[in-house]
């Protein structure tokens, strides 16, 4: 079903889920504000038409990850010094763990994201980010073995089947 | 897993971000949406005026035979064929070319069908056809082209699709141009393809390759001195050696070769050096114009593990690589071998031109 929110509902309703898939793809919370302007925009720019709320969610999963790349990938970055971010953590596991997701490929930090936060399947990722099924597999795997003194046993094991 | 999720529990837009996002999306509601004004005009000129209108639709009907979801898209855009709307980056539209814009030339014909710009990036939707044979195939990937005009670019290229009954195959070029000129070069800019390659093989992590690698483990474990054309992974951590340094040494054959399933590559050596799993491969190299790439990893209880490290190099006839993994000795029967590549089948050399106005477009 196909809810009718005005644009502004729809930057208040998916709001988090952008910032928060933006933030994971970039690491940083100044490229994730870029980021999250850019999407909205397009939103409005695009007006695309959705079957389904589900629908509008894979679109703007979709455009966040088209967006991140298009940011990260931008040659006049790498002439730029990055902003010193303060970011509070509770403890140390926590931030130890920000930190090995700063060292993942970009390609497995979405996949880590939609899977573990979003809770989609892989399924579901596959046809977001038009990867096949297997290759989000083995990126998942790939990902959690980077992460795996992170990760609890209950999740490694569980998670995938 | 709690304790990514706790990461972003503090993770979210500030008030002020969101409400200036809502403040400039309203400002930009003022920009002229173009996508009904074209369905409207395709729409009118189909049905009003035949001549153009056969123009268009010569061009609705190329993009229909490869994509009719693009090809949709144009002519009725307010349809609500909207599950292809994922299909899609980002639900952009399509803007055929306003004439035609091709070349023929060793009897390959060029088609540029639509240019689609958006700030920085124009997006080049081309058709190949090969008029006298079959080198344009479902398998065809472009490997060398170019673009001229442009000084400081970036250009991609993705196969969309390939027709079986037209024999058409349908690219998306991506041209990034880092100088931010594509709203003002006046000048035309050109488009070359100078060689492409078709009948090419892809695997990806083939499933049923079922070789046990404790059968084929060697016990000789001769090696050889070579000279390197590559290597990849952590080389230099785990030999100590410079890649540029050039020698390496490698296993001799010293199994039977063992096919992995995929054309040409076989397993030829299998060892345990210094407590390390080597595993080499070779192909015959068919002709100068035949690549490929591979690579080769292990998997046990589903998980992937990936070699330390691998080695290239080659002889007159034959292209060989050697994957190094650290593995348990102990349980090598639990280990599942696989692997995944492409290997190009025939390179065709062809010089294809096309010129454009991009200011047209914008």
């Amino acid at each position: 079903m196909l809810l009718k929110l005005s644009d502004s509902q729809v930057i208040n309703h998916y709001s988090c889920m952008v910032y928060k898939l933006a933030f994971a793809k970039s690491g940083s919370k100044f490229d994730a504000d870029d980021i999250f302007q850019e999407v909205f925009i397009r939103y409005i720019k695009k007006k695309p038409v959705f079957e389904s709320e589900n629908h509008r969610k894979a679109w703007l999963i979709r455009v966040t990850i088209n967006c991140s790349i298009t940011l990260l990938k931008n040659p006049f970055r790498k002439n730029t010094q990055k902003l010193d971010e303060q970011l509070e953590f509770r403890d140390k596991e926590i931030l130890d763990l920000y930190n090995e997701l700063q060292n993942l490929p970009q390609k497995y930090r979405d996949v880590i994201h939609l899977f573990y936060y979003e809770q989609f399947s892989i399924q579901e990722i596959s046809s977001i980010l038009k990867r096949k099924p297997s290759t989000i597999r083995t990126q998942l795997t790939r990902a959690r073995d980077m992460l795996k003194q992170f990760i609890s046993e209950e999740d490694y094991y569980e998670k995938l089947q | 897993m709690k304790n990514y999720n706790k990461i972003y529990e503090n993770i979210e837009p500030s008030t002020n971000l969101i409400a200036k996002t809502i403040e400039k999306s309203t400002k930009t509601v003022k920009y002229t949406n173009f996508k009904p004004l074209v369905a409207v005009a395709s729409l009118v000129l189909i049905f009003t005026i035949p001549v153009v209108a056969s123009q268009i639709d010569r061009i609705y009907q190329l993009m229909s035979l490869v994509s009719i979801e693009e090809a949709e898209d144009f002519i009725l855009i307010e349809k609500e064929n909207t599950e292809d709307l994922l299909l899609k980056d980002d639900n952009e539209e399509f803007i055929p070319t306003n004439e035609p814009i091709f070349i023929e030339n060793d009897d390959m014909h060029l088609e540029v069908i639509s240019i689609k710009i958006d700030e920085n990036i124009a997006k080049l939707y081309i058709t190949l056809k090969d008029l006298r044979g079959n080198r344009v195939n479902d398998s065809i990937s472009l490997s060398s082209f170019s673009i001229h005009g442009l000084k400081t670019a970036s250009l991609g290229s993705e196969m969309l699709g390939f027709d079986e009954e037209t024999k058409k195959a349908t690219f998306m070029i991506t041209i990034t141009d880092f100088e931010n000129i594509l709203d003002t070069i006046t000048e035309k800019i050109t488009f070359s393809i100078h060689e492409f390659s078709t009948s090419n093989l892809y695997w990806d992590e083939n499933e049923d390759l079922n070789i046990d690698i404790s059968e084929i483990i060697s016990q000789k474990t001769d090696t050889k001195e070579v000279n390197l054309v590559g290597a990849s992974g952590y080389y230099r951590e785990n030999t100590g050696k410079e890649v540029f340094s050039q020698k390496a040494t490698v296993l001799e054959e010293n199994i039977s070769p063992v096919n992995i399933g995929i054309e040409d590559i076989n397993i030829v050596a299998c060892a345990f050096i210094d407590g390390k799993l080597h595993i080499q491969t070779k192909k015959q190299i068919i002709n100068e114009y035949n690549e490929s790439y591979s690579s080769m990893f292990l998997q046990k209880n589903g998980e992937n593990i990936d070699c330390l490290y691998s080695m290239s190099f080659t002889d007159n006839l034959y292209k060989f690589a050697e994957y190094v993994f650290d593995v348990d000795i102990e349980n090598i029967s639990n280990y599942e071998l696989k692997s995944i590549g492409m290997s190009s089948g025939q390179k065709i050399i062809s010089e294809l031109e096309v010129s454009f106005n991009l200011l047209e477009y914008n």
